[in-house]
């Protein structure tokens, strides 16, 4: 118990350390009379409600989006270096929004995105049943194969791109929460934290999917409809996660397997760790990249990927734990 | 005596490769059942088959007279359980989070292991129920896994070579007590082995298979024939008499004997 009033304290204290900091620092006493005053005009209490506050809320709800999804594609697959990006997604949404740019169609990145990796993941998901009738390793395969694929096209269609146009696919793939539309990102939020609560539902399920194909049968578990159910909801999760804020790296691999050797593998503890700490280890990462070199902001893949690895060469070193 | 599971024209495979042909017996309560057969003769298909892991080409299988097409994966995981093999992946769970994981099929509110203490105790795997799986031998896991399969309190327990990465001591003391409990508590056992003398000791019946079919199916005495024996597993064995139990042992005979 000690362990969650811990994690629930971290996630308030750096909600709240989060919307302080910025260009131009908010004390507590202050946020709080903003909020009550409900000023309008104000152009504070505008910073505070459309743009930090929305800014928390989508690195909160795409690192535990990301963590979450990650968790389940690793117990789907049976494999831990399984995320939401070794399936092909990453790609497939930076060509829908590469492909939008180019044919200079009039919606935005994030709904040019969220179509394009769902026909992507479609692609996958057919593919993947036609040629194993099993969703197993042959279905990472075949988001690797289409990663490169995509990736190739991408390389392609850049040389039609002008140079200015070419610096914000670069800055979109390097993901970030700069620029953020307030609607989208509580849209997102409601959307990826329904798809973890009844990933949560399935926790007890997932517990016994884990041990095999075999085991998970004679255990009563039907194992094909259940990683179908939860195939989709990754998806929706990264899908939108991803539409959000580009292509943020490792938090999926780094989180969960962190928190697999701090809580074992029941999934109910382990998925709703890793949201927390997923949570609030992008929004830490996002704090940085905003405030570290104001006005520039730093992608935060930069500080996901150096930190992350980093911390998680040093962790495996230490807990001798194996993948 | 009433029939638990009855097999009838049964063909069965992977992909598109037949393994099982012409499976037809039938499984009465309390039985312990062996099936012997040289490897790749299809013991362990035959049990995915019974417990809904490989699809039925042919033929139908009945578990207390109903098909078992018809029965939920949680309902028939309530009547059978099959001690086989877990992945690696899973290899992280503690043994007690692992034991408590058989009574799932179940949905009880709160699972105690507390009250299968009996099972822990006779199995020896008390003192193992802080470690995690990775941490044990494979005897051990192998304890743990039959284990954990006694604890879905099935009607009809399916073993995969049970005692197989076991010393001799351990070998008697688990299939000791899964006759106990096959007999107490009415389990029918349906079981594979290597060792044929353990087979024959401790099963009623024996199921012998080659190339896919039942060669012969019957008490140890009427499978465990020198000539039957010799036929299917296409080596020179001698039968004697065991002298405590009085039922059939087998020696292989090694090459430089052979006249």
């Amino acid at each position: 118990m000690k362990k969650y009033y811990f994690l629930i304290f971290l996630l308030i204290a750096n909600f709240i350390f989060s919307i302080m900091l910025g260009k131009h620092f908010f004390s507590i006493p202050k946020i709080i009379s903003l909020l009550v005053n409900r000023d309008t005009n104000n152009v504070e209490y505008k910073i505070l409600t459309q743009i930090r506050i929305p800014r928390t809320v989508a690195t909160y709800i795409v690192g535990a989006g990301l963590a979450v999804a990650g968790c389940v594609l690793q117990s789907i697959f049976l494999n831990p270096l399984c995320e939401s990006y070794t399936l092909g997604i990453s790609s497939a949404a930076a060509l829908g929004v590469v492909l939008g740019l180019i044919l200079k169609l009039p919606i935005g990145k994030f709904l040019m995105s969220t179509i394009s990796i769902i026909i992507a993941f479609s692609a996958i998901y057919l593919l993947t049943l036609i040629f194993h009738k099993t969703i197993d390793i042959g279905f990472v395969l075949t988001g690797i194969v289409l990663n490169y694929l995509f990736s190739g096209l991408i390389v392609m269609l850049t040389l039609f791109i002008e140079p200015y146009r070419l610096h914000y696919v670069l800055l979109w793939l390097l993901g970030g929460f700069s620029g953020i539309d307030t609607k989208e990102v509580y849209l997102c939020s409601l959307i990826i934290a329904m798809c973890i609560v009844i990933i949560l539902i399935y926790s007890d399920q997932l517990d016994i999917l884990v041990l095999g194909k075999e085991k998970s049968i004679s255990l009563g578990v039907d194992e094909i409809k259940l990683k179908k159910i939860l195939l989709t909801l990754v998806i929706l999760i990264s899908t939108f996660c991803i539409s959000l804020s580009g292509v943020i790296m490792f938090v999926g691999i780094i989180v969960p397997n962190m928190m697999k050797t701090f809580v074992g593998l029941k999934h109910n503890r382990w998925i709703l760790f890793s949201a927390i700490t997923g949570a609030v280890f992008v929004s830490i990462a996002d704090n940085l990249s905003r405030n570290i070199l104001y006005p520039i902001e730093i992608p935060i893949s930069v500080f996901t990927g150096i930190l992350g690895s980093v911390f998680f060469i040093f962790y495996i070193k230490k807990s001798k734990i194996t993948l | 005596m009433s029939i638990v599971l009855s097999i009838k024209n049964l063909v069965t495979g992977y992909k598109n490769f037949p393994v099982l042909r012409n499976i037809n017996f039938e499984l009465h309560v309390g039985e312990f059942i062996g099936i012997i057969g040289p490897n790749g003769s299809g013991k362990t298909t035959l049990l995915k088959v019974i417990d809904k892991i490989l699809p039925i080409w042919e033929g139908e299988i009945f578990l207390f007279n109903q098909n078992i097409k018809n029965y939920t994966f949680t309902k028939y995981a309530t009547l059978v359980a099959f001690a086989t093999k877990i992945s690696d992946y899973s290899l992280k769970y503690s043994v007690e989070e692992f034991l408590l994981l058989a009574r799932f099929p179940f949905r009880e509110k709160e699972s105690y292991l507390n009250i299968y203490s009996q099972i822990i105790t006779s199995l020896e795997i008390q003192s193992l129920l802080n470690k995690k799986l990775c941490e044990l031998s494979s005897g051990e896991l192998q304890r743990v896994i039959i284990a954990q399969s006694i604890i879905q309190t099935p009607k009809l327990l399916l073993l995969d070579e049970p005692v197989s990465h076991l010393d001799i001591a351990h070998q008697v003391t688990i299939l000791d007590f899964i006759k106990k409990v096959s007999m107490e508590q009415k389990i029918t056992v349906l079981s594979t082995f290597h060792e044929l003398n353990l087979a024959v000791e401790y099963c009623d019946k024996i199921i012998l298979l080659s190339n896919g079919e039942i060669r012969k199916m019957g008490s140890p005495q009427e499978v465990v024939d020198y000539k039957i024996l010799e036929e299917v597993y296409k080596t020179t064995v001698i039968v004697k008499t065991n002298p405590v139990s009085d039922k059939p042992y087998v020696f292989p005979v090694p090459m430089m004997w052979k006249k």
